[in-house]
């Protein structure tokens, strides 16, 4: 694991003055007391290391190249997609065309075509890229080669903190595609594979030209997006500036959910006449979830398929998946999850607790009126 | 047309395959109606299982739930303590952990004496004093009390009128979980290793919303 840019933000210089004559005395304690501590903890130390340590760099360059290679290569080919889950595994078998650094079309059979619109580059909000998020959140190694649809493939793996392997990848040895994907859980079984049964490549675009046009900070699919850019479908994107201002509204749009799920994308999407949500996105470049947040106060009654658990002073409302939904109200909002993952809605839980339900009924009325009346005879409440 | 899956469709419903098992399964299943069918009738028929008594809650997001509503919860330390709350609004729902401390309370309440009207005259009357001036003393606290008590209800009362949420309600929300899921999609375009679980969701419910 490599320090995040949150504890970047922690290591703040101590500036306040000492004076020389103090400082010393302090500092020949410093000494005395580091001479004590440091021999305690030098055992940990390679231990530490290896937590913190380096990822495998040439894993590292074939996930950025990998990632590139959804702007540099055409192809079609057939995919599966299964998921472990809670209710039993459901999965599906995914056509797909796509062309290169464009969008994707999606077949899946049995059910429809869909076209994922690549994302606007100028969009992303994250400060690392789509292949930093991973790199960041995981410690990566190259574990080996295994071909995989009859082609050489690389295998890289992620591993949490702790050591647990949280993700394989095998990655096309000649195009960078990834061609097989599977994600574990903290206990070891797979949650969530998908690999290509049938792969075809239409054609690569140079590499070292898509190289130059990106980096490893940029997101791996461009599109002709940019700011306000509206994807095919979707709403106009917002910036950090954008965010601020909604805080200062009443919403929450937190910068990061739980440990290692980072704010990438942010965007408008219209719910009603005249009406709309906030889209948040987060992910730590294995799982994403997204959070809307739009004005009002959850209808609990009128849900469909959702039941309701209290969670501290709110109702929480969760529609097993996949993918899993949750939704309850807090303050003025509503804040509903779409989770990839169902173990990810806690954390979105605890970075946005529900409010009171009855926020608005007469007890709680009364409630905030006695808090207000008790504010007005406080010396201290400002 | 290779053979039928046959004995692997439960298998790989299961997820027992392994990488070469069920890469050629499906494969196979790719282009195979029947044994699509029979995979997904296996599976439908174990999520049907698993939900015969409802919308099943995940265990382990249900005791991630519940921890978080725990008072020493990650929610709860993160969020300000609302005055008045807990003496003016609803009382909290039974929560699991919570009736050992129920059953103690009511313990208490049982030990002998213990919340007895007596007690509690006693305990309003001071020692020392005559009985007649002792009650008229005890009259003018209670009315003062009284008064006092009422006065803050007025109080409170016309605070409460001034509240933001005073004169209008709040729009009721059901939000579009479906177009959400589709949002949910477009949004992992970006993303290079994230498949999203989304892409399960027949496309029926998408297009409905779009």
């Amino acid at each position: 694991m490599k320090s995040s840019p949150r504890g970047a933000r922690a290591d703040r210089p101590d500036r306040s003055p000492v004076p020389p004559a103090a400082a010393l005395p302090a500092a020949v304690l410093l000494a005395v007391a580091l001479l004590l501590v440091v021999p305690v903890f030098i055992p940990a130390a390679p231990r530490a290391a290896a937590a913190d340590g380096d990822d495998d760099a040439p894993a590292v360059g074939l996930l950025q190249r990998s990632a590139r290679s959804w702007s540099t290569v055409s192809f079609t080919g057939t995919q599966y997609l299964t998921l472990g889950g809670d209710t039993g595994s459901a999965g599906a078998v995914v056509e797909v065309v796509h062309r290169a650094g464009s969008s994707t079309r999606v077949h899946v059979l049995g059910s429809g075509r869909h076209e994922l619109p690549a994302s606007a580059t100028r969009a992303w909000l994250a400060p690392a890229g789509p292949v930093d998020l991973l790199v960041d959140a995981y410690e990566i190694r190259l574990a080996g080669r295994e071909p995989v649809v009859g082609r050489p493939a690389d295998v890289v793996e992620a591993r949490r903190p702790d050591g647990t392997l949280a993700a394989r990848l095998w990655v096309d040895t000649a195009t960078g595609l990834p061609l097989r994907r599977e994600l574990l859980d903290s206990h070891g079984s797979v949650s969530q594979a998908s690999a290509f049964v049938d792969l075809a490549v239409h054609g690569q675009v140079g590499t070292l030209v898509a190289g130059m046009a990106e980096d490893s900070r940029t997101p791996a699919v461009p599109s002709g997006g940019g700011v306000g850019a509206v994807a095919a479908g979707g709403g106009p994107t917002l910036d950090l500036d954008d965010l601020v201002a909604l805080r200062h509204q009443g919403m929450a749009c937190p910068e990061e959910i739980g440990d290692g799920l980072v704010l990438y994308e942010a965007r408008q999407v219209r719910v009603g006449e005249g009406r709309s949500a906030v889209q948040l996105s987060y992910s730590d470049g294995l799982v994403a979830v997204s959070v809307f947040e739009q004005r009002g106060r959850l209808d609990g009654d009128r849900l469909e398929g959702f039941a309701g658990r209290r969670v501290g002073d709110g109702t929480v409302w969760t529609r097993s998946g996949p993918p899993s939904w949750a939704t309850w109200s807090t303050g003025e909002s509503v804040v509903t999850v779409v989770s990839d993952d169902p173990a990810l809605v806690p954390a979105v839980v605890a970075a946005v607790p529900p409010g009171d339900d009855g926020s608005h009924g007469l007890l709680a009325r009364l409630a905030r009126a006695a808090s207000r009346v008790a504010g007005w005879f406080n010396p201290y409440d400002g | 047309m290779s053979h039928h899956l046959g004995d692997r469709v439960s298998a790989l419903a299961d997820g027992h395959l392994d990488h070469d098992e069920r890469d050629r399964a499906l494969a196979h299943l790719a282009r195979c109606d029947a044994c699509r069918r029979d995979v997904e009738e296996e599976r439908q028929a174990r999520a049907v299982l698993a939900d015969l008594p409802g919308p099943v809650l995940p265990e382990r997001l249900l005791e991630s739930l519940l921890a978080l509503g725990a008072p020493t919860g990650t929610a709860a330390l993160r969020r300000p303590p609302v005055v008045g709350r807990d003496s003016l609004g609803p009382p909290p729902p039974p929560r699991m952990g919570a009736a050992g401390d129920r059953t103690a309370a009511m313990a208490a309440d049982r030990r002998p004496g213990a919340g007895r009207p007596a007690d509690r005259a006693d305990s309003r009357r001071p020692d020392g004093f005559g009985a007649s001036s002792g009650r008229h003393r005890a009259r003018r606290i209670r009315a003062a009390a009284a008064g006092l008590v009422a006065a803050t209800a007025v109080t409170v009362g016309v605070a409460s009128m001034g509240l933001p949420d005073g004169g209008s309600a709040p729009v009721a929300v059901v939000p579009p979980v479906e177009q959400f899921t589709v949002e949910h999609v477009r949004s992992t375009g970006s993303l290079p290793f994230v498949e999203s679980a989304a892409l399960l969701v027949p496309a029926d419910d998408w297009t409905g919303q779009r």
